[in-house]
């Protein structure tokens, strides 16, 4: 009975949070947005001489990072950080719903708020591509492969819900709107930066120029930030090469955990926290 | 319900609230008379749950309900107010649409209102929205802090009327507000809160204005006094 | 009047704006006019791979948008001035480029017909070239070019034949990719293959990027009379 309660807790409030954002404006102009993203990489690509494809799929990456950032920052924890300054929490938890209740079904609306943009960015992308690039001659598809644009969602989707649980975790026990999106957006900045600058480091003429404690503090701060490790996924999915299912599941598995760790996180620190 | 030994400091030092006691009887209605920083809000966030006392407990004796209105509630801007009423409906296992409607129009919310995003509600028509999603599933207790607020001299009629008819019914009342006059006309029992502590409890037995007139004078004697 | 005051006043007001925005734009502030000057060489690798974070491929695709830019303006300022310094700035440009995305084959195509042609690297070019035979394993295109370059330019036939070699070896390399490279090979049929070869990479690039190749087309025929 107690099992039926928790999960009727979790469904209302998420079903209530997926039709706040769905009937948000900012919501609906970012979908919409999204209609313009395979249009302006047809553009961008038309430009290039012969990896057309290859472009395509680049820009088509950049505008769905673009609409996840915008997700996660002006929707997620814009949301996530009116509730605690309008206080809109005070009456939702008076539901009533219990603190851990309320932090995973606010994570779940959000989740499937973000997966129908994702799904909306996935079937534009691949309409485009499936006309545009497949009307061209083979040379210029560069290896282009439709099915490859739900492989980069799903990697872009693990990407940023873990990035949606950073915003979650801040929720817990910032005080307002300006510490959730600093915070949050402090992380987005040192998610986007680091991984491909310590990549870059592992290169032995940068390694030299770069001073130890640096390196070392770099290395640190990364092992705390969720990883937006896709540009080797992502250049490779650009290039159409094969990933390997190990990659494919280690990649799965550490979004997860990572999602999984700041939520866990996120309820033991929202329970304690005075409202 | 039993607020035993309540204490809470929010910084080491300086407490906002001090051993409250008190006992409270569904079977009454309370109002809870304080300035502002006296400790009601707090008060009434401990008895929700929404702030942890530093020491003492609130002892609930049955496992009711229990419905918290918050001061200016904000309700979230993109949904409807049919929306907003029929989730606390659904939480409360209720079937959500019809009883939603009825405890909208029960608290007096224009009926083309309802279906309205509440980013165009006054904050008259918020309030009113706020107390419908308060009512919803009958709950055993309802916790009110500053019910009357944003309404007008009708609407506060209005409203008093329905939460009587809810005790009525069978639900425990516990009100905080800064309007004597409210308390008066509503509560059993008023508390008196200065500085952290429950000063003085008296009942109500005429709904008056003299009564009224007494509790402020009460009021300000207990506030007033800074040795207390 | 007061009347016409209220209700005219912004619309008047936007108006002198907009006429205002009008001058300062087509006064020959847009940089796109100019042409010249414009250029500087990328920002430091560490900052733009920062910048660039998991959408490298898309700096990539930036740097040789860039390339083509310096490329028109470098033309226009070799025809106004006589000479031009923009080389070294594309050169910079298409490194970038590689560095960004190693598999970007626009990036080779590039290096191999304007770096080495217009802008006389054909050091860098093969440089390039060679890093991208590295990453791509399976093309014989990036040897072949980088082999015919090192022939045609760096006049080193030892290194020429190890890159046509490798070129003739992986999958796909036509018949045409072993017969060419051993025509280059042989000193006397060098210039007709190379002038075959060179037309070859014309088809493969827009009108627009053709001066180089050209150029080089009636070097090669001139030295066969």
């Amino acid at each position: 009975m107690l099992r039926s309660d928790s999960t009727r807790a979790i469904f209302e409030l998420s079903r209530f949070t997926l039709i706040e954002i769905i009937q948000s404006r900012v919501f609906r102009l970012l979908v919409g947005g999204t209609l313009l993203i395979p249009l302006i990489a047809v553009i961008i690509a038309s430009l290039f001489m012969a990896d057309i494809g290859k472009v395509y799929l680049d820009v088509v990456l950049s505008g769905a990072h673009f609409a996840s950032m915008v997700f996660t920052l002006f929707i997620a924890a814009s949301l996530l950080a009116k509730d605690i300054d309008q206080r809109i929490c005070y009456i939702i938890l008076s539901a009533p719903m219990k603190r851990h209740h309320y932090i995973l079904a606010r994570y779940g609306g959000l989740s499937i708020a973000f997966a129908i943009l994702a799904a909306a960015l996935t079937i534009t992308a691949y309409i485009g591509g499936y006309f545009y690039i497949g009307s061209l001659a083979e040379l210029y598809q560069s290896g282009f492969s439709a099915l490859m644009i739900p492989m980069m969602f799903f990697y872009i989707f693990f990407q940023y819900l873990s990035l949606i649980s950073v915003a979650v975790f801040f929720f817990s026990w910032a005080t307002g709107t300006a510490e959730i999106l600093l915070f949050t957006s402090s992380v987005m900045l040192f998610s986007w930066a680091f991984p491909p600058v310590l990549a870059a480091l592992q290169t032995e003429e940068l390694a030299s120029q770069t001073p130890v404690f640096l390196r070392q503090l770099i290395e640190v701060i990364y092992q705390f930030l969720p990883h937006l490790n896709g540009s080797n996924f992502a250049l490779s999915i650009a290039h159409s090469l094969e990933i390997n299912g190990r990659d494919l599941l280690l990649y799965t598995l550490e979004h997860s955990a990572y999602a999984g760790i700041s939520l866990v996180l996120a309820l033991l620190l929202f329970k304690r926290r005075d409202l | 319900m039993e607020l035993i030994d309540i204490s809470k400091e929010y910084i080491q030092g300086e407490p906002v609230l001090s051993n409250v006691e008190y006992s409270l009887d569904r079977k009454q209605i309370y109002g809870l008379l304080g300035i502002n920083g006296a400790g009601k809000s707090t008060l009434i966030k401990i008895i929700v749950g929404l702030v942890r006392a530093s020491s003492g407990k609130v002892e609930e004796k049955d496992a009711s309900l229990l419905s918290f209105l918050p001061e200016h509630p904000y309700l979230p801007v993109d949904m409807t107010a049919l929306q907003v009423v029929s989730f606390a409906c659904r939480m409360r296992g209720e079937p959500d649409i019809e009883t939603a409607r009825t405890l909208l129009a029960a608290v007096g919310l224009k009926q083309e209102a309802w279906e309205k995003k509440i980013r165009t509600f006054s904050k008259g028509m918020c309030q009113r929205t706020a107390i419908a999603y308060c009512l919803a599933g009958n709950p055993g207790w309802m916790i009110l802090d500053e019910p009357m607020s944003g309404l007008d001299a009708m609407g506060r009629a209005h409203i008093l009327e329905l939460l009587k008819q809810y005790h009525n019914r069978g639900c425990g009342l516990f009100m905080c507000s800064h309007i004597v006059t409210d308390i008066a006309r509503l509560c059993d029992h008023v508390c008196i809160m200065a500085r952290g502590k429950i000063r003085e409890t008296m009942p109500i037995k005429e709904h008056s204005m003299a009564e009224a007139e007494l509790m402020e004078q009460r009021l300000l004697f207990w506030s007033g006094n800074a040795s207390l | 009047m007061n009347s016409f005051a209220e209700h005219s006043a912004p619309y008047l007001l936007l108006l002198i704006f907009l006429a205002c925005l009008s001058v300062a734009r087509t006064g020959g502030l847009d940089n796109r006019h100019t042409g010249t000057e414009l250029w500087e060489n990328p920002a430091p690798v560490l900052l733009d791979t920062a910048l660039a974070g998991p959408v490298r491929g898309l700096a990539s695709d930036f740097d040789v948008l860039h390339v083509f830019s310096i490329y028109q303006a470098a033309n226009l300022e070799q025809k106004r001035q006589g000479s031009t310094g923009l080389w070294p700035v594309m050169a910079a440009y298409l490194q970038r480029a590689q560095e960004m995305d190693p598999r970007f084959f626009d990036v080779y195509r590039l290096s191999g017909a304007l770096l080495a042609y217009d802008a006389k690297m054909p050091h860098l070019a093969v440089q390039l070239l060679e890093k991208g035979t590295a990453q791509l394993e399976n093309n014989w295109e990036l040897p072949f070019i980088a082999g015919f370059l090192t022939y045609d330019q760096l006049r080193d036939n030892r290194l020429a034949y190890s890159l046509m070699k490798e070129a003739s070896i992986r999958p796909d390399a036509p018949p045409l990719a072993v017969h060419l490279a051993a025509r280059f090979l042989a000193r006397d049929e060098g210039n007709a293959a190379g002038i075959a070869f060179l037309q070859a990479m014309i088809e493969l690039l827009p009108e627009g990027y053709h001066a180089g190749l050209k150029q080089r087309i009636s070097e090669l025929q001139r030295s066969a009379k």
